[in-house]
């Protein structure tokens, strides 16, 4: 196995773990977790492709990369506050039941 | 887009899109109490996309095609185009739009989160023309994926528990749609490179089946699942009954003009435009799609004889109806697909009149069930009447609107050499009277007393001082509609009526 | 030409939509204004019946509507258009003073049905005749419901059923047809004695318009209907619409084109053959007058079909087969329509009883086909037009000598209608003598528009002279015969050892009204509720499969469980941080490329 195809399977198997994390889990933060190891995932796919041809490796994926950096910081900053909000509203609700 | 056609490059599809993005964003700011300014922008836009339609028609079906691109990415780009079909398929949700607003503004008077409501609204309404307008798969998913999302807070709407767990089983049916798009236009992109739609089939696409036929059929059944969630075919229709949790405008909308029809319009894009009647055929998909729709027409119409629930018998309904497009879509003969297209607009105008006519009887008597419709031809005449011209049409009778799409489907069926189109059609056509006719009989000439639940004798008064049975915002688009379904009708031969432009639409199929 | 067909279509529809829109609101002068369009109502018809009288029998075309609209009046169409003026005028002029309720509701549908009837005589094409066909059933719904009792909204609903059965089949027969590429109505029984699918389509046109023609066993809804309609629209109802299954069969089976039919004419005349039986069996067990009439409206209907299945069973014959079904129906029509009429003016005119009975009497001999009457020309002519055409199976009897057998049954069901008639109390609370001066005149009139159409038919008609002998013996044999027996019954009932028999005594209620309906409801209603179960099961299933998927084996214990196993065992972290290391490890030995 080259080294191209062990990124890319670890890439892919981590990816898969990450998203059926988000899907499965009942936890808000565990999912938040578990959507930042799926772009993990995603992060070295793309970057095992950087490097698919002979000569230099492809600049766009890895411009990507750090497009998806960006924007999963940016998401997981909203989605923590999300996931405080509606912890809250789920308290207040309870509240009102009893 | 055969030889003939002129191609123009133009802005005027993407301002064709503008006339309802911009009221959405407006409205997203506005403050609940600011009705006026609210309704004015949601009328402007509307009025402003039929009136650029009504300026397109005549250009378009002279044979001038307005195109309009943009690149995404190096190598993928967005395209707009007007060809007949899209510019159909935007008439039709232009003229529902305006005829839902009105309904939607009188409908919701006085409720919480209006603006909310309207945003999306206008939203929706963007994401379908820009469906209709899309020249590209790339472009079709895109808009096809922002329904979904845009439709979610509509159908959650009321904000009950109820409420939101419909939404969220109709969040989970259209993503998992939009899951199998999204793989079959991917797929199809990277065998055959970024191709735009043709009428009568990409050639690109046609040396690739004639390659590889086997991967060729199993991008067109993936593809026609990610569009066969929205149009509800069995047995991806699970959410429709469940949608019905919406208000009324909704509901009309969903079911007439938006999501439905979205899917009934990917399918006829993905038959006709991508793949071409005859590839399909050769695939062998072409049969598939046509004993699934048969299916989805007779199941429909058994499940919608049981229901109580006026609106969840009108939603079983059409699942049942939205599968006559596909099999008109599914045979070949160029009469069954002008028959198909036809109906996209025929059933969108009577299904829109029926879900009228329910939020009337909602709204003003508080009723929802067909148990509890005895006698109420009496107390609300008009809307009776609009709901009985409707559903005759959705009976197929003529002069009605419905017996033009139904005749041209059976001739067609028989065109296209499978008698037994004809057999579905007459059982469809019992069932479809089987539960409306009840409904009819019983809203005319049922006593009062007979229905479920009534203590007293007689329907309460309306109560404004006009007089009339029903807000005259919720009253005069049913009537609008219901007239249109009559003019459809008996006026088929008009120069630009439906049927004349369906026919011409389905002869850019055949090349 | 064509300017005044479109009045005639659309005059009697603004004079409905009219009384519609006058009804939306309230107040005096709306009500008032209603009642006078109400009482006019019946000029209506009149457009139409100048227009038939002058037209010259070319196509007239719309080709807007629908799939292209085309109307012809031909030889065929005339009489029948002529015989619905007359019918739809006096109704409409009957109504305002009928017993039932909301006059102006009554009148406005009948507007609606005039002109669908006048639309399927003169329909070109065929969608043009399916749209008329369809609206005028759909609206005959509407005025056999119009009293809205239980009993007229079980006949409604019987009605409805076997309509919407009858318009399938219909509307399957016209798309067989119209793919073989025929359109206009002249060249359809060619087309269809050409076609592949010649026997689909003629099953389906039998069944289609024998719903309508009242042909046995799809006659149910007519025995409910007649008693549950106001007796305007009983009229109307017996007298023209029926008239619209004959046409349909008239217009669309083969007749006289190609090879005989043994299979079809055959069914169609033994049904016939026996629905008049049946009618006179169990009619004469009814009570009710209109219930009466109704029976003999199927045994009449059924010798009209005898006639078609003859023409079916021989081909030469079809043109005056033909011809005698258009003048036995302008006679049935004219007579039955003036009975039906003759109930209201028993009950509400204030007439003398004798200027009541006499137009009764001579209509009733009309039916019979006593000498000097309508009847007795039609029936002649029927006679006449079959010629030898003989059963398949009994080449011994010759048709032409079953058909008196139709008279002996029709006057026995005519002296019951007499007796009934005549238990019946006169109210006497309204009357118009205009309108009943004009069903006076039709009831006694009747023959001479008859003997006019007949003659006018000459060429393949043998009309009778009015005194010759050999037709009077013939005709008049059947007539003495049911005369004899209904004399015998009611002696036979006046004995006191019969006093309490029912069977002689009949009060309706040894067969029900539409006597099969009963077997007919009850297999509907199991069906439907099959069907609903059925779907409700469908619903129950798929809800549970979908429980089922989701209360499914999870994955979560047991990943949660490894998860948590993993999370606390110490050595984790260190098995983690060698993993890396050899990963590393290997890409760096590796060289890294590929």
């Amino acid at each position: 196995m080259t080294t191209l195809q062990l990124f890319m399977y670890a890439g892919a198997f981590i990816l898969v773990l990450g998203v059926a994390a988000t899907l499965l889990v009942r936890d808000l933060i565990r999912r938040l977790i578990a959507l930042n190891v799926a772009s993990g995932g995603v992060m070295l796919l793309l970057l095992a492709l950087a490097d698919r041809g002979d000569g230099e490796p492809d600049p766009v994926p890895q411009a990507l990369v750090l497009t998806g950096i960006v924007v999963m910081a940016a998401v997981t900053g909203i989605a923590i506050v999300l996931a405080r909000r509606v912890e809250q509203l789920d308290d207040d609700l309870e509240e009102v039941e009893q | 887009m055969n030889d003939d056609t002129v191609t123009v490059m133009s802005a005027l599809p993407v301002v064709l899109l503008l006339t309802s993005l911009v009221p959405a964003l407006l409205i997203f700011a506005l403050r609940e109490k600011q009705t006026v300014l609210r309704t004015t922008l949601n009328l402007a836009g509307a009025i402003a996309k039929v009136v650029l339609v009504i300026v397109l028609i005549p250009r378009v079906v002279a044979g001038e095609e307005l195109r309009a691109e943009f690149t995404w990415i190096p190598g993928l780009d967005i395209v707009f185009v007007t060809d007949t079909f899209s510019l159909f398929f935007v008439a039709l949700s232009a003229g529902l739009w305006l005829a839902t607003t009105i309904y939607a503004v009188g409908y919701l008077e006085g409720s919480p989160n209006r603006s909310r409501f309207f945003g999306f609204f206008s939203l929706c309404v963007t994401a379908t023309v820009g469906i209709a307008l899309a020249g590209n798969l790339l472009t079709f998913l895109i808009f096809f994926e922002l329904l979904t999302l845009v439709t979610y807070p509509l159908v959650a709407h009321r904000g009950t528990r109820a409420a939101l767990r419909g939404a969220r089983i109709y969040l989970a049916y259209t993503l998992g749609g939009g899951v199998a798009l999204l793989l079959g236009v991917a797929w199809l992109t990277l065998e055959v490179g970024p191709v735009e739609f043709r009428a009568g089939g990409i050639p690109e696409v046609a040396e690739f089946a004639a390659r590889d036929p086997l991967t060729a059929t199993v991008i067109g059944a993936v593809l026609l699942l990610g569009v066969g969630v929205k149009a509800a075919l069995f047995p991806l229709h699970g959410w429709l009954p469940i949608a019905m949790v919406a208000p009324a405008p909704v509901s009309a909308l969903l079911h007439a003009v938006a999501v439905v029809k979205a899917g009934a319009f990917g399918i006829i894009r993905i038959v006709e435009d991508v793949f071409g009647l005859a590839l399909f055929a050769e695939l062998g998909m072409l049969q598939a799609l046509a004993v699934v729709a048969s299916v989805t027409i007779v199941y429909g119409s058994v499940r919608a004889l049981a229901q109580d629930d006026l609106k969840k018998r009108l939603a079983y309904s059409t699942v049942s109806q939205v599968s006559y497009i596909a099999l008109g879509a599914a045979l070949l003969s160029p009469i069954a697909t002008a028959g198909a297209i036809v109906h996209m607009v025929n059933q969108g105008f009577m299904k829109i009149t029926l879900f009228f006519c329910a939020g009337l009887f909602a709204e003003e008597l508080k009723l929802s069930k067909v148990s509890q419709l005895a006698g109420v031809g009496r107390r609300m005449p008009v809307t009776s009447a609009a709901f009985t011209i409707a559903a005759l049409g959705m009976i197929g009778l003529p002069p009605f609107a419905g017996f033009i799409s139904k005749w041209a489907l059976g001739l067609g069926g028989l065109d296209a050499g499978q008698p037994w189109v004809i057999a579905v059609l007459l059982t469809s056509t019992v069932l479809n009277a089987a539960y409306f006719l009840p409904i009819i009989a019983t809203i005319w000439t049922s006593p009062r007393s007979e229905s479920e639940g009534s203590d007293e004798g007689t329907f309460p008064a309306p109560a404004r001082r006009s007089g009339w049975e029903a807000p005259a915002s919720l009253l005069l688009p049913a009537v609008a509609t219901a007239l249109f379904v009559i003019l459809f009708g008996v006026a088929a031969g008009w120069d630009y009526s439906p049927w004349v432009l369906a026919q011409i639409v389905g002869e850019g199929a055949w090349p | 030409m064509a300017v005044m067909w479109a009045l005639s279509f659309v005059v009697p529809l603004l004079v409905a939509a009219t009384i519609a829109a006058l009804s939306l609101g309230a107040g005096e002068a709306r009500t008032r204004a209603r009642e006078l369009v109400v009482q006019y109502a019946w000029l209506a018809v009149v457009p139409t019946g100048i227009v038939a009288s002058l037209d010259d029998g070319a196509l007239k075309t719309v080709d807007w509507m629908l799939f292209g609209t085309a109307i012809r009046l031909d030889e065929v169409g005339r009489p029948l258009v002529l015989l619905a003026v007359i019918l739809y005028g006096i109704a409409l002029a009957f109504v305002p003073r009928s017993i039932s309720e909301r006059p102006a509701g009554l009148n406005g549908f009948l507007l609606l049905c005039f002109t669908a009837n006048v639309g399927v005589f003169v329909a070109a094409n065929l969608v043009t005749f399916y749209l008329v066909f369809a609206a005028m059933s759909f609206l005959g719904y509407a005025i056999v419901v119009h009293d809205r009792t239980t009993s007229a909204r079980r006949a409604g609903a019987v009605y409805l059923v076997m309509t919407v059965f009858g318009e399938s089949a219909v509307l399957g027969a016209f798309l067989l047809i119209a793919s073989e590429g025929v359109t206009d109505v002249l060249d359809v029984p060619a087309a269809v004695a050409a076609s592949d699918a010649r026997d689909v389509i003629v099953a389906l046109l039998i069944i289609g318009f024998g719903v309508k023609a009242g042909t046995i066993p799809l006659h149910v809804w007519l025995p409910l209907a007649h008693p549950a309609a106001p007796s305007p629209a009983s009229a109307v109802l017996s007298g023209v619409m029926l008239k619209a299954g004959i046409i349909g069969l008239l217009r669309f089976l083969p007749l006289g084109e190609g090879a005989a039919e043994p299979l079809w004419g055959g069914l169609l005349v033994t049904l016939a053959l026996v629905g008049g039986l049946l009618a006179a069996v169990v009619g004469v067990l009814h009570d009710n007058p209109k219930v009466i009439l109704a029976y003999s409206s199927i045994g009449q209907m059924g010798f009209i079909t005898a006639l078609i299945g003859a023409a079916l069973l021989e081909p030469a014959i079809a043109p005056a087969a033909i011809a005698a079904a258009v003048v036995y129906s302008v006679a049935h029509g004219l007579i039955k329509g003036a009975l039906f009429f003759s109930i209201q003016v028993w009950d509400l005119s204030r007439a003398p009883t004798w200027a009541v009975v006499v137009p009764q009497t001579v209509a009733a001999l009309g039916l019979a086909g006593a000498p000097l009457t309508a009847g007795f020309i039609a029936k002649y002519v029927s006679k006449e037009s079959l010629g030898d055409v003989a059963l398949p199976g009994l080449p011994v009897v010759a048709l032409a000598d079953l058909l008196p057998w139709f008279a002996v049954g029709s006057t026995v069901l005519l002296a019951r209608f007499a007796i009934a008639m005549s238990r019946r109390s006169r109210r006497r609370t309204a009357g118009k003598p205009i309108s009943t001066t004009a069903w006076a005149v039709l009831a006694l009139a009747a023959a001479a528009p008859v003997w006019w159409l007949a003659t006018g038919f000459a060429p393949p008609l043998t009309v009778p002279g009015w005194f010759s002998p050999g037709p009077v013996v013939d005709q008049s044999w059947p007539f003495l015969l049911g005369i004899a027996l209904a004399l015998a019954a009611a002696a036979l009932a006046r004995r006191p050892r019969f006093r309490d028999a029912r069977l002689l005594h009949p009060r309706g209620d040894i067969v029900p009204e539409g006597d099969v309906v009963v077997l007919l409801e009850r297999a509907t209603g199991g069906t439907m509720r099959g069907v609903i179960r059925a779907s409700g099961v469908l619903g129950a299933t798929r809800d549970a499969l979908v429980e089922r998927v989701r209360r499914g084996p999870s994955p979560m214990p047991t990943v949660s469980g490894v998860q948590a196993r993993l999370g606390t065992w110490v050595v984790s972290g260190a098995l983690a941080v060698a993993a890396l290391a050899g990963a590393l490890l290997f890409v760096v030995l590796a060289g890294g490329g590929g």
